[in-house]
């Protein structure tokens, strides 16, 4: 790899040069392309909470109000913003509890977890509460939902999120994730959106381009082999646990999958997904099992939504 | 709504005493029937922080949260009803969320704009009152826009000049003023 090339993209992009030569690696001939989507502008999507208002309905009301709408594919109860005059967060349909404003990814994320209003369900990292309220959504508010964070400032927003969301189903508890198992909990279903560097959101916030570093990767990855362990503990033998993070790293991603495939009885299953680019299988020349390209890597470039990765996993009967 | 750094409850069964309160304060806006309706099928959890908050749980949640072991300090679980100061339930947003139209007879209609200043967390003026409940000054009303959706609740007085006035309460503009 060319050193001139990896500095001329990290000052004509403005990142940090060891992301550059990482991205060089991982992508070769389509880096360029995907450096140069990380700086277009993703549209705002809103997920309509179905237990308040039908979607056509607040279609209707939020054009009414100037938004321009269009209906996300295969998530007929989400709405891309195409234009709008004025912020989101505003509107009296928000503080009616009618939408909640939320990543496409993040949507995929519990569409792949698919809840049912009868099973107890996990949600590990949950504040401020877009996907556990999402999660609340598809269960109908019905069974049992515990929500849990470390965070006591992030779980002041959860607490406002479920309030204003009208979710009824859930149990939240603000507690370092590692002691979950402690609780005694045997969950149908766990998400572990795991805490990240957060690369993905690269083109929300530009200032990640040169805020985090190698060793940043490495610390969130101890994190992330410490929670899918304890996700794994809390899980019913064939439950159901999702594996996403908003980066792009596969140290944060097929690694730590692998790793729990090593460490703990799960396999990867399908996610029903049929857009998103597979796991990479072998990452900077590291070799993974085959199965990590049953994930789902969802890319600015490609897939108009932030960087994002999915990876659906079930616990082996013993 | 308790929010906040010493957020840390305890939660206990509700007594005959606090029962009454709940029941007291959902009567303000709400009728027997669907009270009943409300409680059906669901234990109620006092928690016992700074304040006193009153929540609805679920069969499945009750019993989730009996299944807990000694982590039996939820941030927050199930419906929060409100919290009882003094003689009675104060109801939370959550609550204005499920009343509507067809269940409640004790509320103003705001204007649009009165929407607006409402949800901003200010007092209404006459002019911006479009129904109002008979017989009700000096009691709490709750606050509709004019699609019969819950804005929250206020207390409705009457000035020196004979005109009516609505002092907000509780508006679900907290939301975003303070809901964090």
């Amino acid at each position: 790899m060319s050193g001139k090339r990896v500095q001329r993209l990290a000052r004509r992009f403005g990142y940090l040069e060891y992301m550059i030569e990482r991205y060089l690696t991982l992508f070769g001939e389509e880096a360029e392309a995907f450096l140069e989507g990380n700086d277009r502008h993703i549209p705002k999507t809103i997920r309509c909470n179905t237990l308040a208002i039908e979607p056509q309905l607040l279609g209707k009301r939020l054009e009414m109000k100037g938004f321009d709408l269009e209906v996300v594919q295969g998530i007929d109860y989400a709405f891309r913003m195409t234009s709008g005059e004025f912020p989101l967060g505003a509107t009296t349909e928000y503080l009616l509890g009618y939408y909640f404003v939320q990543s496409q990814a993040s949507m995929w994320a519990v569409e792949v977890l698919n809840p049912k209003g009868s099973e107890v369900v996990v949600d590990m990292c949950a504040a401020p509460g877009g996907k556990t309220t999402h999660i609340a959504q598809l269960m109908e508010n019905s069974g049992a939902l515990l929500a849990t964070d470390i965070s006591r400032k992030r779980m002041r927003g959860l607490r406002s999120n479920l309030s204003r969301m009208r979710v009824e189903n859930v149990l939240a508890l603000r507690v370092d994730a590692a002691h979950l198992p402690e609780t005694g909990i045997q969950a149908d279903k766990v998400l572990l959106d795991a805490p990240c560097t957060g690369e993905g959101l690269i083109p929300l916030q530009p200032e990640r381009k040169r805020s985090r570093t190698l060793k940043d990767v490495e610390t969130m990855a101890a994190v992330q082999r410490k929670l899918i362990v304890v996700a794994s503990k809390i899980l019913k033998e064939d439950g159901t646990l999702v594996y996403s993070t908003c980066s792009f790293a596969p140290e944060e991603n097929e690694e730590i999958v692998n790793f729990a495939l090593q460490n703990c009885p799960l396999r990867v299953v399908d996610t029903g997904l049929v857009f998103g680019d597979p796991g990479i299988r072998a990452p900077f020349g590291r070799v993974m099992d085959d199965s990590v390209l049953n994930a789902r890597r969802f890319y600015p470039y490609k897939h108009k939504m932030e960087g994002f990765f999915i990876c659906k996993l079930e616990k082996i009967t013993a | 709504m308790q929010t906040g750094k010493d957020h840390r409850l305890t939660f206990d069964s509700a007594s005959p005493l606090d029962l009454k309160k709940i029941i007291e304060g959902l009567e303000q806006f709400i009728d027997s029937e669907d009270i009943e309706l409300l409680l059906k099928d669901k234990h109620i959890l006092i928690g016992h922080g700074r304040r006193l908050e009153v929540y609805l749980l679920s069969k499945s949640l009750w019993s989730l949260y009996k299944s807990l072991r000694e982590w039996r300090h939820p941030y927050f679980i199930g419906i929060f009803l409100g919290e009882i100061r003094g003689k009675i339930l104060k109801p939370s947003l959550h609550i204005c969320h499920r009343l509507s139209a067809e269940t409640v007879d004790n509320a103003v209609v705001a204007t649009p704009k009165g929407e607006q200043q409402f949800l901003y967390g200010k007092n209404l003026e006459s002019n911006h009152l479009l129904k109002l409940p008979k017989d009700n000054v000096n009691s709490e009303v709750l606050v509709m826009n004019q699609r019969g959706e819950v804005l929250g609740y206020g207390i409705l007085e009457k000035e020196s000049r004979g005109k009516i006035k609505l002092r907000n309460r509780k508006d679900l503009g907290w939301y975003l003023r303070r809901g964090g």
